[in-house]
């Protein structure tokens, strides 16, 4: 089949020597920022985008994705050693993992995260090989009312899934969307929303408002809380699973490796809800789980297969249809858009190579994140040991002169800071910043497919309406919407009872 | 028995956002389309502040305010935070502000430096003599590794002083 022969010739264009080293500093940088709690892969990702600029897509992308697959194993390292998650989606790995370690099994316990973490990932490259062509020829019969609806489509299920309120992920991407429409109407030159500001006729920078809203809103928030980190005193040694164990696990870490290529690949869903969902797999469907919580190796298993499969199914909808499929895949759309590259099945018709040295470049992630995985405990460990004042400030620099880098203009650290506090009340007042960035990268493709179709119909909007696929994704918007909004009805009348 | 009140924080933020839709709305309504085009700028602007505008007044009659308040916000009470928190908050934005008018004077390092001492000294808990020490030490390390690091190996143009006059 073309798509396989493509994928291994991608690969063998990953073994390049200097898209090794850029995978491979990715790849550190993403576990170890993982690995600190507080800096999440979306934030580790967002720190990393501003080296993109002038950097050959070749190079950078996989640089990019390597930071999300690295810190979604990092995070199982503080989960395991000091019962507190790196990043959300390691939360199921506390469970068993910090168990194992009270056991003196620590080292066991990090090793089947990484092995389990390669075995899921790997499953969910083949995954995102076999499904992204079929998918993105699919989506090339699109026209802009069908890419107008699955935008929609996408965004509101990413609102009403993100965070306790869909109400209020609703407004969240919605406003979003209005940051994107900040700047110049290209179809009539009239300046929209820019106050007067002449740094803003071009539209906000990218890095400074993603940067501004996760990195700096994140700081933001531990300063509030005054949030202090704990040491990691004891020492760590790497163990390995009996045959035994490794027999149980890999079938296991498939299986979640599958979970989490599913999961990634819905929008609004990502590893966190991947996790929990291959842990809860994980206990219906082995035997004897009454281990699970003391310890069990499988609870780690099932997790970390699971979150690191996240990254290259979310990149199925990316690739082919424009969508990202989680919110780091978001961020991961923003290089895209640094390197001038549009994402969507167009990809595959005029720059083919990219996407499939992308999925190569992932498919060798998995084995740089074998080597290097075992090698940054160490260091991590004494990272611990500093305190969260100084990695805090350190953030915040390297968060102002990647905003700085963007445009050479001290406006841009403006916007940032503006954007942290924005992140930061988002948060505070439980509007999910996650919908606000998705709206914000998808927001002129939102407006250019809905004039030009509108430009098609000559103003009617019925255009929008006709057509199975316009239909079809009508529906499942409209049902993602009021599922979770009807499911939220039923459980408070539950409670009332 | 108690009055219930009409507002809560929640309904607070609803009615903020509804605020922020009808501002929308209204501004959209200077934009002036062209003869060409058909559609108009304001067009879309309009759609999404309705979008906010509905699910604001959904939230503001969701969000009814009972008498117990475990309850009046429905979901588990966020500590709204002592004045010291948002004080800290306030400074660290502050310093935040003044360091980006004061980059292009005084240069990239030595702004760096104020910032960053200033802030851990700040921030830092422990004792004055304690964190005087790594204070100075990370401030001065900092500034100099991240200067070299991107204004030289990976050639951004950080401001220098003298850079304005």
């Amino acid at each position: 089949m073309y798509s396989y022969r493509f994928f291994l010739e991608g690969i063998l264009n990953s073994l390049h020597p200097m898209v090794l080293v850029y995978m491979a500093f990715g790849m550190c940088w993403g576990m170890i920022g993982g690995a600190i709690p507080g800096i999440s892969a979306s934030v580790a990702m967002t720190l990393a985008l501003p080296f993109c600029y002038g950097l050959d897509p070749m190079l950078s992308l996989p640089m990019i994705s390597a930071v999300y697959i690295g810190a979604e194993y990092g995070g199982s390292i503080p989960a395991i050693l000091i019962k507190t998650p790196g990043t959300a989606s390691n939360a199921a790995t506390v469970l068993d993992g910090y168990e194992m370690n009270r056991k003196g099994q620590g080292g066991k316990a990090l090793f089947t995260s990484l092995y389990s973490g390669f075995v899921g990932g790997t499953i969910s490259v083949l995954l995102l090989v076999a499904c992204v062509i079929p998918l993105a020829s699919f989506a090339l019969k699109f026209g802009p009312t069908e890419y107008f609806w699955m935008i929609l489509t996408g965004l509101s299920i990413v609102g009403t899934v993100s965070g306790k309120s869909p109400l209020k992920g609703l407004i969240a991407a919605a406003f979003g969307l209005l940051l994107a429409i900040v700047g110049t109407d290209k179809f009539a030159s009239v300046t929209r929303f820019t106050f007067g500001i002449y740094r803003l006729r071009e539209g906000l920078e990218t890095i400074p408002v993603l940067v501004g809203i996760f990195a700096v809103g994140e700081v933001l928030r531990q300063v509030f809380r005054h949030e202090k980190s704990e040491a990691i005193t004891a020492k760590v040694t790497v163990t390995y699973p009996t045959k035994k164990e490794f027999a149980a696990i890999t079938p296991l870490a498939a299986y979640g490796g599958i979970i989490g290529a599913i999961v990634g690949a819905l929008p609004g869903a990502g590893a966190t809800i991947a996790s929990w969902l291959a842990y809860s797999q994980a206990k219906m469907l082995c035997k004897n789980t009454e281990t699970f919580g003391t310890g069990d190796i499988r609870g780690v298993a099932a997790p970390e297969s699971s979150n690191n499969a996240v990254p290259a199914g979310a990149l199925i909808p990316l690739l082919a249809l424009g969508i990202p499929g989680s919110n780091s895949a978001a961020i991961l759309m923003a290089a895209f858009g640094i390197a001038g590259i549009s994402c969507g099945p167009l990809l595959f018709v005029n720059n083919p190579s990219i996407p499939y040295h992308l999925m190569g470049s992932m498919f060798v992630a998995q084995i740089i994140m074998l080597i290097l995985g075992l090698l940054i405990i160490k260091p991590f460990v004494r990272i611990t040991r500093i305190n969260k004042v100084y990695l805090n400030l350190a953030v915040l620099m390297f968060a102002m002169i990647g905003a700085f880098s963007t445009i050479n203009d001290v406006f841009a650290i403006y916007v940032l800071i503006f954007f942290g506090v924005v992140g930061f009340l988002m948060k505070k007042f439980g509007f999910p910043p996650a919908a606000t960035v998705l709206g914000f990268i998808l927001g002129e493709l939102a407006e250019s497919n809905l004039r030009r179709a509108l430009q098609l119909s000559r103003g009617s909007f019925g255009i929008f309406f006709k057509g199975p696929i316009n239909i079809v994704l009508i529906i499942i918007t409209i049902t993602g919407v009021l599922f979770p909004v009807i499911a939220d009805q039923v459980k408070k009348k539950r409670k009332a009872e | 028995m108690k009055r219930k009140p009409l507002l809560n924080t929640e309904r607070i933020v609803a009615l903020f956002c509804l605020a922020l839709s009808v501002w929308i709305f209204y501004e959209a309504s200077t934009f002036k389309g062209s003869a060409l085009d058909s559609i108009g700028p304001a067009l879309y602007p309009r759609l999404v502040a309705s979008i906010i505008g509905i699910c604001s007044i959904a939230l503001f009659i969701k969000e009814r305010p009972r008498e117990d308040t475990a309850e009046s916000a429905g979901e588990a009470p966020k500590a709204n935070g002592k004045a010291s928190d948002y004080k800290s908050l306030v400074i660290v934005v502050f310093a935040l502000i003044v360091y980006s008018l004061l980059l292009k004077r005084l240069g990239f390092i030595i702004c760096t430096i104020l910032f960053l001492f200033s802030l851990s000294l700040y921030l830092d808990q422990r004792e004055l003599k304690e964190k005087l020490k790594t204070a100075i030490g990370f401030s001065v390390g900092m500034s100099v590794c991240l200067y070299l690091f991107f204004a030289k190996v990976l050639g951004v143009l950080l401001p220098t002083i003298g850079l304005i006059h």
